[in-house]
C-alpha cells in the first residue's frame, strides 16, 4: 500500500511526466541548435583548459592532481564534472565533455526553475516559459564553448540554496535544510565568491531561529547540518592543499590578485530588471510582514551588492557567475511577488511577468573573461618556440607554466614541454640535470594574474625574476631561460 | 503430547532455510572465485590488483548513490502508514480482533517485571491481548522470575523445549503456532512499544492494499545518552529506521524487517511456514520471503523503545549475529539467483543485492581501503596509485571524500528526524563507529564458517535510567 492518496499519486506522476518531457524537448532544441549552429560558438579558452585538465586528472598525473586543488579560481567541482563527462563522452567532437556537463546544468536550472514557478506563479509553467528558456539560453551556449560549467553550476546552486532557506523559513523541513547544506557545499566547490554569499544564508537561518525562539539543541543541530558540509569541503580542500601542494593554504594564496579592468559599463546595467524586483519584494514584504520575502530580497541585493565589490575590486572574471546568479535570483524576487499571499493585483502580475523577461533578456548580456591572446592557435606557439629554443643544446626542457599551459602542452612535442602547476626553480633544476631549460608564460590577466607563478614571482613580467632572463615573446606567452640552475656541474655530460 | 514443529520451514522448503549454510553449487562457485583471484594475483598481481579495485570502486559508487537516493526519497515524501490520532479515537473495543503478542526471554530474569508492565501499558483491551512469554526450558532463572510475579490475565507462558538449534526464531515458531489472534506481534525483552501502537496497526492493515501482511514499526533507544556507543547506535537507528526504511517503503521494494515490532497479520504467516529457526536474523529472511510470495512489507509510523547495547563486547556480539545473518540470508535467497530475480523483479533484486549482500561486503573491505588510504597519506606509498588507473582514481577519490561524508551526514540528517538534536555532533564522528562494524563484520564472517547457527544473546538490562 502507498500511503500517499491516490490523486496525489496520480497528479505526482502527471507532474513527473511532464517535467520529463519538458527536459526531453530542452534537450532536443539544444542539440538541434548545437548541430545548427555549431560554427559560431567559438570555444573559449576555459573549455580547453578544462578539457587538458580532465585529460590530465585521468591519466592521474601529478600535475592534474596539482590543478584540481591548487586555486581557488579553478574550483574543483566543475573540473570533476567535466573530467568525469570527459571519461564517459570522451574528447571526440567540437563540444565533447562541456556540452554534456551544460546540458546537465542547463536542465537542473530549468527543473528547477519550472518547480519554483509551478508552485508561486498562478498559471504555472505556461506563463513563465518564455523566462525560463530565456535564463538558461545563454549559459547553455557559454556551456557550449565551455566557459559556462561553473557559471550554471553556480547559478543553479544559489537557486536551489535560496529556495531551501525560503522554504526552511516558511515550513522548517528537514528536506529544505538539508538541500540548503548540499548546495553551500556545492557553492564552496564551484564559486568561492557565492560561498561567501551563503554565509548570508546562513545569517538568516540563525536569525530565523533565535526570532522563533528555538531551543539551544535544535539551533546547534541546524548549524551543523548546514556548516558542516561546507567546512568539509573547506577543509577537505585545505588537506588535500596540504597533501599534494605541501601548503594547506596554497589555493587561498591569490584571493586577492592583481586587478584586472574589465568593460563592465553593460553588465552593470543588465541588474537593474533584478535589482527593481529586489526592492519591489522587500517594499511590498515589509508592508504585509512577510519574513521570507524581506530576506529574498535581502538576499537579492546582496548578491548585486557582492558583485559590484567584485566590479570595483577589478575582478570581473571573477564575477560571471555572479551575473547569471543575480539574475536568477532576480527573477526569484519577481516569481515570489506573484504568490498568492503577497495579494498582489492581476494587472500588476502581468507586469512582473514583463519585468521577469527583461530581466532574462537582460542576463543575456554578461560579462567575459576578458580571455588573453591563449586563444591563438597553439599548435603556432608550440611551433615557434621549438623552433627558437632547439639547436641551443641538445637537451631542452620548455616548462609551460599555469592552468592556460596545460593546452599548450598538449599541442606540443611531449619530449619538449613540460606541464607546470606549481612551478620552482631549484625543483626544476634537479628534475632535469643537464638540460637547459626554459620557462614559457602566459600573460597574467584575468584569472591567469592569480596563478602560483604570479604569486611566487611578482615581478616576473615586468622585470624577470632571479635565476630567470627574459628570452622572447609570441602573442604575450613570455619565454625565459632559466640560468640560475645551468651551473657547470649540472652541465657536465 | 507432541509440540508444534519449530522447524517446520527446514523440512518443508529446506532451499529456504539457512540448515546448510553453503550448498555444493555455492561451493564450487565460491572456490572458483577464490581460485580465480589467487592466480590472478600470482600471474599479474598488477592486473589482478586493478580489477578487484575496480569492483569494489565500482560497488561504493553505488552503495553511496543508492544509500543518497534513499535518504532523498525518505525526506521528500512521506511512504509510511501515519494514522492519525482521531482514527484511535473512533475505534471501539469491540472493534479489535485477538492481537498476539511474543516475547522470547532467554537468561533475561531482570526484564520481566518491566516488560508485563510495558505490555499492560498498551492501549488495547486486555481480554483481546493472547500474550506469550517463550521461555527456554532449561532457562531455570527467568521461570523463577516469571513464576514469583502475578500475571495478567491475556498472560500465559509457553515453554520451548530444549533442542537444537537454540535460537529466537525457533522459540517464535512454537509461539506462532500456538497463537490465537488475527494479528501478531514480536517484542524482545527490553522493548518499551508506544502505548497506541496495537491500535495503530489494526488500523495500519485495514487501510492498507490486500498484499501488504507486515507492518515494521521504527525502532530506536531510550539510552542514547548512557554513553558515546549508545549515541553512535542510536544515529544509526535513526538513519535506518527514520531514512532508509521509510525511503524502501516509497519505491515499494523489499524491507528487510528489524528485529522487533513486527506486526503480522498471522494467516499468511503462518502459510509462509515462520521464521528460519537456522537463520540468526530470521526477521531479515522473512521480509525477502514476505516478497518473495508475493506479499508487502509496510512502515508504520509508531516507535518501540528500546534498550541500546552499551557495552563494546556485547555489542561487538550482537553486531556479529547480524552481519553473520545477512550474509546466511543472502546466500540462501541466491541459491537461486535466477528465481529470485524472476521473483523480485530486477529493481527488488539490485536492491536485495546491495542491501543485503552490499551492507556485508561494504564492512569487509573497508579496513582493506582505510589501510590502503592510511598508507597513501602517511607513508606516500606511491605504488598503490598504480592500482587506481584514470576512472578507477576519480571514483575511488569521490568515494573517499564525498562518500563518507555522506555517510556521516546521513547519520546526522537521521538523528534531526529524530528529534534528536544533541546527537547530531556525535553522529559526525561515526567513522570510528563503522571501524567496530568492519570488527564485527570480520568476525561474522570467521563464524559463518566455523559456527553458522551460533546465536550470541545480546545482554541488556545495564540501563538503569527510566
Amino acid at each position: 500500500m502507498d500511503s500517499l492518496p491516490e490523486h496525489k499519486r496520480r497528479s505526482g506522476r502527471r507532474y513527473g511526466g511532464r517535467v520529463i518531457r519538458l527536459m526531453l524537448a530542452l534537450a532536443v532544441v539544444m542539440g538541434a541548435l548545437c548541430l545548427a549552429y555549431h560554427h559560431r560558438v567559438s570555444r573559449s579558452d576555459e573549455a580547453d583548459v578544462l578539457d587538458a585538465l580532465g585529460r590530465y586528472v585521468l591519466a592521474n598525473s601529478t600535475e592534474g592532481r596539482q590543478a584540481l586543488v591548487g586555486s581557488v579560481w579553478w574550483p574543483p567541482i566543475p573540473t570533476v564534472m567535466v573530467t568525469m563527462a570527459h571519461a564517459v563522452a570522451g574528447s571526440a567532437g567540437r563540444f565533447g565533455a562541456a556540452v554534456l556537463v551544460g546540458a546537465l546544468m542547463a536542465g537542473c536550472l530549468a527543473w528547477t526553475m519550472n518547480r519554483l514557478v509551478r508552485r508561486w506563479v498562478p498559471g504555472g509553467l505556461a506563463a513563465w516559459l518564455p523566462v525560463v528558456a530565456l535564463l538558461v539560453y545563454r549559459p547553455f551556449w557559454e556551456a557550449a564553448g565551455g566557459g559556462g560549467v561553473a557559471t550554471l553550476t553556480g547559478a543553479w546552486l544559489s537557486l536551489m540554496a535560496v529556495w531551501s532557506a525560503v522554504r526552511w523559513s516558511e515550513h522548517q523541513s528537514l528536506r529544505a535544510l538539508v538541500y540548503l547544506g548540499l548546495a553551500g557545499m556545492g557553492l564552496v566547490g564551484t564559486h568561492p565568491v557565492l560561498a561567501l554569499w551563503f554565509l548570508l544564508i546562513l545569517l538568516w537561518v540563525g536569525v530565523d531561529l533565535r526570532l522563533r525562539g528555538t531551543g539551544h539543541d535544535q539551533r546547534q543541530a541546524v548549524g551543523l547540518l548546514l556548516v558542516l558540509p561546507v567546512v568539509y569541503l573547506a577543509a577537505l580542500w585545505g588537506l588535500l592543499n596540504w597533501l599534494i601542494m605541501g601548503d594547506g593554504w596554497y589555493a587561498l594564496r591569490a584571493v586577492w590578485p592583481a586587478a584586472v579592468a574589465g568593460s563592465l559599463t553593460v553588465a552593470g546595467w543588465t541588474h537593474v530588471p533584478g535589482l527593481t524586483g529586489g526592492v519591489c519584494l522587500g517594499l511590498v514584504a515589509v508592508r504585509h510582514r512577510i519574513r521570507s520575502g524581506l530576506w529574498l530580497s535581502f538576499l537579492v541585493m546582496a548578491t548585486l551588492g557582492l558583485h559590484a565589490i567584485l566590479i570595483a575590486r577589478g575582478m570581473a572574471w571573477a564575477g560571471q557567475a555572479m551575473t547569471l546568479s543575480a539574475a536568477v535570483l532576480g527573477l526569484l524576487a519577481l516569481a515570489y511577488l506573484c504568490r498568492e499571499d503577497v495579494g498582489m493585483p492581476g494587472w500588476l502580475k502581468v507586469g512582473t511577468g514583463l519585468v521577469a523577461v527583461v530581466s532574462a533578456l537582460a542576463s543575456h548580456v554578461g560579462t567575459v573573461d576578458p580571455a588573453p591572446s591563449a586563444t591563438v592557435a597553439r599548435r603556432e606557439l608550440v611551433e615557434q618556440v621549438a623552433r627558437h629554443v632547439r639547436g641551443t643544446h641538445p637537451c631542452i626542457k620548455v616548462f609551460v607554466a599555469g592552468y592556460r599551459g596545460l593546452p599548450v602542452v598538449e599541442a606540443g612535442d611531449p619530449g619538449l614541454f613540460v606541464p607546470s602547476l606549481d612551478f620552482n626553480l631549484r625543483a626544476a633544476g634537479r628534475a632535469y640535470p643537464g638540460h637547459w631549460l626554459y620557462l614559457l608564460a602566459p600573460p597574467p590577466n584575468g584569472r591567469t594574474g592569480t596563478e602560483s607563478l604570479y604569486w611566487k614571482y611578482p615581478d616576473l613580467i615586468r622585470h624577470g625574476a632571479s635565476g630567470m632572463v627574459f628570452d622572447s615573446e609570441w602573442e604575450g606567452w613570455r619565454l625565459y631561460r632559466l640560468s640560475a640552475v645551468q651551473a657547470p656541474e649540472i652541465m657536465k655530460p | 503430547m507432541k509440540g508444534p514443529d519449530p522447524l517446520l520451514l527446514s523440512r518443508l522448503r529446506p532451499e529456504w532455510s539457512a540448515h546448510i549454510p553453503l550448498t555444493m553449487a555455492q561451493k564450487v562457485v565460491g572456490l572458483l572465485i577464490l581460485a580465480g583471484v589467487i592466480t590472478g594475483l600470482v600471474l599479474a598481481p598488477l592486473a589482478a590488483g586493478r580489477v578487484l579495485v575496480a569492483i569494489c570502486t565500482v560497488y561504493y559508487v553505488a552503495f553511496t548513490l543508492y544509500k543518497f537516493m534513499l535518504v532523498r526519497l525518505s525526506v521528500s515524501q512521506s511512504a509510511e502508514i501515519r494514522v492519525p490520532i482521531e482514527r484511535l479515537a473512533e475505534l471501539h473495543d469491540e472493534d479489535l480482533p485477538r492481537y498476539s503478542i511474543l516475547v522470547p526471554l532467554y537468561h533475561e530474569p531482570e526484564t520481566v517485571v518491566r516488560l508485563v508492565e510495558s505490555i499492560q501499558a498498551l492501549d488495547y483491551p486486555a481480554n483481546r491481548k493472547d500474550v506469550q512469554l517463550l521461555l527456554e526450558e532449561d532457562d531455570g532463572e527467568t521461570r523463577a522470575a516469571v513464576a514469583a510475579m502475578w500475571m495478567p490475565p491475556g498472560f500465559r507462558v509457553t515453554l520451548i523445549p530444549r533442542s537444537h538449534p537454540r535460537t529466537k526464531p525457533k522459540a517464535c515458531n512454537i509461539g506462532l503456532a500456538l497463537a490465537r489472534g488475527k494479528y501478531l506481534v514480536i517484542y524482545d525483552a527490553e522493548d518499551r512499544p508506544e502505548p497506541d501502537q496495537l491500535k495503530k496497526a489494526v488500523i495500519g492493515f485495514r487501510q492498507a492494499d490486500d498484499r501488504v501482511i507486515c507492518l515494521q514499526s521504527k525502532l530506536n533507544y531510550y539510552n542514547p545518552r548512557q554513553n558515546l556507543l549508545t549515541r553512535w547506535f542510536t544515529a544509526e537507528y535513526s538513519a535506518w529506521f527514520d531514512l532508509f526504511l521509510p525511503g524502501l517503503a516509497a519505491l515499494n521494494a523489499v524491507i528487510p524487517l528489524g528485529g522487533t515490532s513486527n506486526h503480522f497479520i498471522t494467516r499468511p504467516l503462518r502459510s509462509l511456514l515462520g521464521w528460519d529457526a537456522y537463520n540468526v536474523t530470521e526477521d531479515c529472511d522473512l521480509g525477502i520471503r514476505i516478497y518473495r510470495a508475493g506479499y508487502r512489507t509496510q512502515m508504520l509510523d509508531t516507535t518501540t523503545w528500546e534498550e541500546a547495547c552499551g557495552r563494546l563486547p556485547f555489542w561487538i556480539r550482537q553486531r556479529t549475529r547480524w552481519l553473520k545473518g545477512y550474509l546466511q540470508t543472502y546466500l540462501v535467497h541466491m541459491r537461486q539467483p535466477v528465481r529470485l530475480l524472476r521473483e523480485l523483479g530486477l529493481s527488488n533484486f539490485l536492491h536485495f543485492q546491495v542491501l543485503i549482500g552490499g551492507l556485508v561486503f561494504g564492512f569487509v573491505i573497508n579496513p582493506l581501503f582505510w589501510i590502503m588510504t592510511l598508507l597513501w597519506f602517511v607513508f606516500r606509498v606511491e605504488s598503490l596509485s598504480l592500482l587506481f588507473p584514470g576512472m578507477v582514481f576519480l571514483m575511488g577519490a569521490l568515494c573517499l571524500f564525498a562518500g563518507n561524508f555522506t555517510f556521516a551526514y546521513i547519520g546526522a540528517v537521521g538523528c534531526y528526524r529524530r528529534a534528536c538534536y544533541d546527537l547530531v555532533k556525535y553522529a559526525l564522528v561515526a567513522p570510528v563507529y563503522w571501524g567496530l562494524m568492519s570488527v564485527s563484520a570480520w568476525r561474522a564472517v570467521w563464524q559463518f564458517f566455523r559456527n553458522p547457527f551460533l546465536w550470541e544473546k545480546t545482554r541488556h538490562g545495564f540501563f538503569a535510567g527510566t
